[in-house]
């Protein structure tokens, strides 16, 4: 039921409408499900939102882990392709993900709720740079908490904000910056990558 | 010099009005209520104004967060200048002095700028007061970008203007993740962690570069 109405997002300009915006009942209705079936197993409205966050979150999880698997040497072309995974996740996802940040500010436990998800997606990236550094695939001088941190929370509002209005162009700008960014944080000088 | 108009003296009387409303919002944000729930009423009364008043120069509570938003960006501006004046001279020191005073200056308005960044998502006319000041903040970090790639201490190969973008929203995330119940450890933490991930991504790989070639 969730990926029903994350999927019924899809389609949907989260710039054209602001999420704060959309009621239950309409998001019910764009999936196609009944009030009564949605209070099986839902509690309210912040409930299905936190529970899309945590879905669309632990999708950006499963994109990374291509990128956390990449083999020994690293290439500027292999954190291309795993930022672009990152970015088809997203994009994929958007709507639900613009959903949950903006009704983030409606209440302390939504908010809570959904700074707890974020954080699963820092803990997931830290434990990926930690394998990395294992590997020797990954700079031995970076703190993956750190590198983790601000990585997942510029991802978060970076790619609504940079990615979602540009077009072509600017896309591969964009996507191109966030590789050099990433590159020099992580694996400049790193084992056998060059 | 001509006599001031009637919209200088609005426009000055509205920045008293934001300079006398901001501490108050900010005392309400800081002990955990969202901007939401702080009423007009609280805020008139708290700022010994009346209704009126308020709303003769706000058209709502929406209105006054663009405004306050717009007034800390001003300060944010002037706060991030250690940064941007950072030359040919930087070192690793040096620039974490510079990141921990636009840290240590942002974070006493950060509750309030979270309001408004995440109210920007629900609200148009927040989200291009939003917009504008992010890409003011753009412009600036992209001029110092090009300015180190020329100076020969930013990583050359990176693209000003969207790595700048980039940069400023990660600073602006992880700051507003940090605002609340920040004890002065988790502070050094910040400042330290985006020290050594922001010299990495930018500064490194040229000045590395540099020293091996001297």
């Amino acid at each position: 039921m969730l990926l029903d109405i994350s999927r019924s997002f899809e389609d949907d300009d989260p710039r054209a409408r602001r999420p704060g915006e959309l009621h239950l009942d309409e998001l019910l209705e764009a999936a196609g499900i009944a009030r009564s079936t949605f209070y099986v197993y839902f509690e309210d409205r912040a409930d299905l939102l936190s529970a899309l966050s945590e879905l669309v979150l632990g999708e950006l999880i499963e994109a990374a882990r291509f990128w956390w698997a990449l083999p020994d040497p690293v290439t500027r072309d292999d954190v291309r392709e795993a930022m672009e995974r990152i970015a088809d996740a997203y994009r994929t996802h958007r709507g639900a993900v613009e959903l949950a940040a903006g009704t983030a500010v409606e209440s302390t436990r939504a908010r809570d709720g959904f700074r707890a998800n974020v954080g699963a997606v820092i803990a997931s990236f830290a434990a990926g740079i930690d394998e990395g550094r294992r590997r020797g695939t990954i700079v031995d001088d970076v703190d993956p908490t750190a590198a983790a941190t601000w990585l997942v929370w510029m991802l978060e509002r970076g790619l609504a904000r940079l990615l979602m209005p540009a077009d072509a162009e600017e896309t591969d700008r964009v996507l191109r910056s966030l590789t050099d960014l990433v590159w020099n944080i992580l694996y400049r000088d790193a084992g056998s990558a060059r | 010099m001509s006599a001031p108009t009637r919209d200088d003296r609005r426009t000055r009387r509205r920045g008293e009005l934001v300079a006398t409303l901001m501490p108050i919002i900010e005392h309400h944000l800081s002990a955990g209520v969202a901007y939401a729930d702080v009423s007009v009423h609280a805020l008139v009364t708290e700022g010994r104004l009346s209704r009126s008043t308020f709303y003769s120069y706000f058209t709502d509570k929406t209105d006054l967060l663009r405004a306050c938003a717009e007034a800390v960006f001003t300060q944010t501006m002037s706060m991030a200048g250690d940064w941007f004046e950072l030359g040919p001279d930087i070192t690793y020191d040096r620039m974490r002095a510079a990141l921990a005073s636009a840290v240590r200056a942002y974070i006493t308005h950060a509750p309030l700028m979270s309001a408004a960044y995440d109210g920007a998502i629900r609200d148009a006319s927040l989200d291009e007061a939003v917009t504008q000041i992010m890409d003011g903040l753009t412009e600036r970090f992209a001029a110092h970008i090009r300015e180190g790639q020329a100076g020969g201490w930013v990583d050359p190969t990176l693209l000003p203007r969207e790595t700048a973008a980039w940069i400023v929203w990660g600073f602006e995330r992880t700051q507003h993740q940090a605002t609340l119940g920040r004890d002065a450890d988790e502070l050094t933490q910040l400042i330290d962690e985006g020290t050594s991930v922001v010299w990495r991504a930018l500064y490194a790989p040229a000045v590395e570069a540099r020293a091996a070639t001297s």
